[in-house]
């Protein structure tokens, strides 16, 4: 018995090969095989057929793709394409405006896909990311005792975890909040950053580009820095083992570099420009913050625990392991901790949490803007729907033929189906092309979105090119299904008959639905569009009791503010000077909160709280309701006696009205400080409910609490002015860059989410309208070809084209009017309950807000219905009656 | 070329059926070039050069007879035509004339050993 070649590569060969030669060749493999197992082995032999084999694989020697004896579908495939093809060409207008559509939706669809992939791969570059977790902590707690859940937990827990328990390989505590100037070879910067267990770099897949990551935040005083951060310090030198000396940090002074971490990326959510050991702390056990720290279980707020978990081990279980080890502490206290293990897939959806390290994105948010996609998707599949039924009336010949010569229903279902699926496909070209065009603007806006952390590349990576493909088909398909099934059902002879007698499809009324659905989405979008654009209109125009103009804001920091005022008293240009703890209407990092008491101390409040001197009031003009405002500055240790307050300060202490209040007396820190002046509500950090309403304004004696130098400037000559100010600040502080800007620019700022809100929205609604425009396009296309009989005869009866356009255009007024009515007060209540919720002053809502949308919505119709009206009107009604 | 166009394996495809006469199918016609040529030819590269000749008529084919052999399956014998001998005897002529025209100092030329 001879060696018989393998039957599988035979088998290979056979499915692949021509028919006409696949018998010789198959011989002539079988012999050249057992030639090669006689010479050279049954391996060697093996291995020459399959080469063989692989080199057959070659068009002129492969079966043809419509088979050789034409059993599958390819040669009408082929044809169907070219019917396509030459039926899209043919309706040019038609099908541009049918692709435009579909292309907006689509360019939509791939921003939104490639968006959520970037988001649910957040963090996906550590190695580990399905088995790091993170211990977050729940306690009912607060003013309103609400249920509060942190991202953070407690060093308490995360040694328990570390040394107790055997499912937990690694545990990383990290205590945020790290703010620190760096110094070193007369080069500074300023960074963010935390304190680090040794663990951090086997918990977390940061590659370091020098030092070892096992022992690199081993010692105290070890510092881990970027290489951005080490680039800025030491240029070209080598940062390892440098000595950094730190500033502005009450437990670090000096800093050795033992290593360099390649920058976090986008896609991180620790974001970090150096990272210090935890040991570092350990020096200082005898401070009562880290002495707290370290032994309280239910200090929650500062240490992020992270732990990588054994392969094995269910988080669960981790969970209870957790609860049984804080028990004890919980005895002790009102109200319980209970710790749970996060899934790190999760952590950038956790914008609810407090205490958050790095950027998080409302899940709910998402949601919308899928949702959002859906719609636009969804309307433009429709339209595309639409449209081709309202074109079919002039296909029926074409169809009746191909029936007639022997095409079957499914044949016809899968032509028309070709036909949306290929214009479907152009539609995703100009639709990635118009995402192309989007992306920047799209990066822009979500920055606002992510607590100003650029979280986002939105690059177009290999597989999602597939995705794309996918939904260029998916959104044929749903497109085409209705015209196909409409088509493939339909009966020849009907065909030839008499077209106009067909029924067209049953579903008029759901057609009408949608319609006004389409209509009551643009119309909702532009009214909501206009009611945000208007609030930040009002709110920039706001007169917020103070006057913001020719103000200079210069942030200081450090303790060289002193010095600083009294260089630029040296320059002419500036009239008045006062300094504070932040600005006015803005707020910034430097917000601080408090909490005061009333006189008998039952009741207090938190309020936020600028420290000012003598000219800060008279310098911005703030409106006194009541009272004075301060009389002279406060000598070196004075401590304040009096405050000057908001009107809901004294609401919250019940200090009754701004007269009454004047004189009476407030607990602030185990002192007494007496309320000299109430101003209005609005001087605050602006007109957003972000924070607290209360705030107060207080002297100090401190000059440290300072931030923000404020100049007052009349000049005609403003970026002289500013360069002469920046040469007295730049000797005085290399860390931090000269960071000055008018107080006008940085309201406008503060308000910047809000305009971006309003971009995204208008849009929306920009698309919105546009599709539904080319729905009605559609709609009124359809209608006209079906009644153009029917207008005919009344033509030839004495019909007016008044009356003709009013019969025509009835149904869309009725529509749009339909539309209105649900989505106007819909985009009110929704700015009302939702996005305009947060603001304390509203801009009064007008007619003309409430009708504008709804008004454009009514034009755009009328000019496009008017227009395909006009055409049916004019033409000669015997035209289409001769046949008759 | 105009008239026969023959590429170079197809050439040697072409005389080696014609070598082969009666005898040449598939494996002969491989087997033999990769003899006389000292290189590998792969059935595909032989199958489609031999297409092509079929296509452009200088070869016709016939099938052989079924054998317990090679699996039961039968040979392809391919045979010149007479349009194919007029290849052979073009391209002949015309590598003689080119070579004939080539000045004697190259023809003093020797390989260089090295």
């Amino acid at each position: 018995m001879k060696q018989q070649p393998p039957k599988f590569l035979l088998n290979l060969f056979n499915w692949f090969c021509h028919p006409e030669i696949k018998r010789y060749v198959e011989g002539d493999l079988i012999e050249i095989f057992q030639h090669y197992v006689k010479t050279k082995g049954v391996k060697v032999a093996y291995w020459k057929l399959t080469i063989e084999i692989i080199k057959l694989l070659r068009p002129s020697l492969m079966k043809s793709l419509e088979g050789s004896l034409r059993l599958n579908y390819y040669g009408v495939f082929k044809n169907h394409v070219q019917a396509s093809m030459r039926n899209l060409r043919k309706q040019a207008a038609f099908s541009t405006i049918n692709m435009l559509g579909l292309a907006i939706s689509m360019s939509v669809a791939i921003l939104m896909l490639i968006f959520h992939s970037e988001l649910s791969a957040f963090d996906d570059f550590h190695q580990h990311r399905d088995r790091i977790f993170r211990v977050t902590s729940t306690q009912v707690g607060g003013a309103h005792s609400m249920e509060i859940n942190r991202a953070t937990a407690s060093f308490f827990i995360g040694n328990e975890l570390k040394s107790k328990v055997s499912g937990v390989e690694e545990v990383a505590i990290l205590i945020d909040d790290l703010q620190a100037d760096l110094v070193a070879s007369g080069k500074g910067i300023s960074v963010d950053g935390f304190y680090g267990t040794p663990d951090f770099f086997r918990v977390f897949s940061f590659a370091l580009k020098h030092g070892n990551p096992m022992t690199a935040l081993n010692e105290p005083n070890a510092v881990v820095l970027t290489e951005q951060a080490a680039k800025k310090l030491f240029g070209e030198e080598d940062p390892m083992g440098q000595v950094i000396e730190v500033f502005k940090n009450e437990f670090i002074e000096k800093a050795i570099v033992r290593g360099v971490v390649e920058d976090p990326p986008v896609n991180s959510h620790l974001r970090f420009d150096a990272i210090f050991s935890l040991s570092t702390l350990e020096e200082h056990v005898t401070d009562p913050y880290v002495k707290n720290l370290k032994s309280n279980p239910g200090e929650l707020s500062d240490a992020n625990v992270y732990v990588l978990l054994a392969t094995d081990q269910p988080p669960r279980m981790i969970d209870q392991i957790m609860a049984q080890m804080i028990d004890g502490y919980n005895q002790t206290i009102e109200h319980p901790i209970t710790h749970q293990l996060q899934p790190m897939e999760s952590f950038v959806f956790s914008d609810t949490f407090r205490g958050i390290v790095g950027p998080t994105f409302s899940q709910r948010r998402s949601w919308v803007m899928m949702g959002l996609a859906l719609i636009i998707v969804l309307s433009a599949c429709f339209n595309y729907t639409n449209l081709s039924l309202a074109r079919a009336i002039r296909r029926t010949k074409e169809i009746g033929i191909r029936k007639v010569n022997g095409a079957s229903s499914p044949q016809v279902f899968t032509m028309f189906m070709t036909e949306a699926v290929i214009l479907s496909m152009f539609a995703l070209g100009v639709g990635f092309c118009l995402f192309l065009w989007l992306r920047p603007e799209f990066l822009k806006l979500s920055i606002d979105w992510s607590s100003g952390h650029n979280m986002f590349l939105l690059e177009v990576k290999n597989h999602h090119l597939l995705l794309f493909l996918g939904l260029a088909l998916t959104i044929g398909f749903l497109s085409g299904i209705v015209p196909a099934f409409f088509h493939a059902k339909i009966n020849a002879y009907s065909l030839f008959r008499d077209a106009s007698k067909l029924k067209m499809y049953s579903g008029v009324s759901l057609r009408n639905v949608l319609i006004a659905t389409q209509f009551a989405i643009s119309i909702g979008l532009i009214t909501t569009a206009i009611l945000i654009r208007n609030q930040y209109e009002f709110v920039l125009n706001y007169d917020h009791g103070y006057n913001p103009t020719n103000i200079l804001s210069v942030i200081v920091e450090g303790d060289y503010i002193d010095i600083l005022e009294n260089g630029c008293q040296q320059l002419p240009e500036i009239t008045e000077i006062s300094k504070s703890s932040w600005v006015l209407g803005v707020g910034g990092d430097n917000l601080k909160i408090s909490i005061a008491k009333n006189e008998d101390l039952s009741q207090s409040t938190p309020f936020l709280v600028n420290s000012v001197d003598r000219n800060y009031l008279q310098m911005h003009d703030i409106t006194m309701i009541e009272g004075r405002s301060f009389d002279r500055d406060l000598g070196p240790n004075e401590q304040p006696k009096e405050i000057i307050v908001n009107e809901s300060f004294l609401k919250k202490l019940n200090l009754g009205s701004p007269q009454e209040a004047i004189g009476k007396q407030i607990g602030y820190y185990k002192r007494k400080l007496t309320i000299i002046g109430v101003t209005e509500e609005t001087v605050s950090i602006g007109l957003t409910k972000m924070l607290f309403e209360p705030f107060a304004f207080l002297q100090t004696s401190d000059h440290s609490n300072y931030t923000s130098l404020n100049l007052k400037i009349e000049t005609s000559d403003l970026v002289g002015t500013i360069s002469k100010i920046e040469k007295i600040y730049n000797p005085l502080d290399i860390v931090h860059p000269f960071n000055a800007s008018f107080y006008n620019d940085m309201i406008v700022r503060s308000y910047q989410s809000r305009k971006s809100e309003f971009l995204t929205i208008s849009f929306l609604a920009f698309l919105a309208v546009v599709i539904s425009t080319l729905g009605l396009l559609g709609m009124a296309v359809f209608s006209a070809e079906n009644r153009i009989k029917e207008i005919s005869i009344r033509k030839i009866l004495g019909a007016g084209s008044l009356d003709l356009g009013v019969l025509l255009s009835r149904n869309f007024f009725i529509m749009t009017v339909i539309a209105g009515l649900i989505a106007v007060p819909g985009a009110i209540y929704i700015a009302d309950t939702h996005l305009l919720v947060d603001f304390w002053k509203r801009a009064p809502i007008g007619t003309e807000e409430t009708l504008i949308g709804f008004f454009l919505v009514l034009i755009i119709g009328i000019i496009t219905t008017g227009r395909i009206i006009q055409q049916v009107i004019s033409k000669n009604p015997i035209h289409y009656l001769r046949d008759e | 070329m105009g008239k026969y166009q023959l590429g170079e394996f197809e050439e040697i495809v072409l005389l080696t059926v014609g070598v082969l006469y009666n005898e040449a199918y598939g494996v002969s016609i491989k087997f033999s070039i990769e003899e006389r040529l000292k290189r590998s030819v792969s059935v595909g590269a032989l199958q489609s050069a031999l297409k092509r000749l079929e296509q452009k008529g200088y070869v016709t084919s016939r099938a052989g007879e079924v054998t317990n052999d090679r699996g039961g399956r039968p040979k392809r014998y391919f045979e010149l035509t007479p349009s194919g001998k007029a290849a052979i005897d073009y391209a002949r002529d015309l590598r003689n004339q080119l070579y004939s025209e080539i000045p004697q100092v190259i023809m003093d030329l020797k390989p260089n050993k090295s």
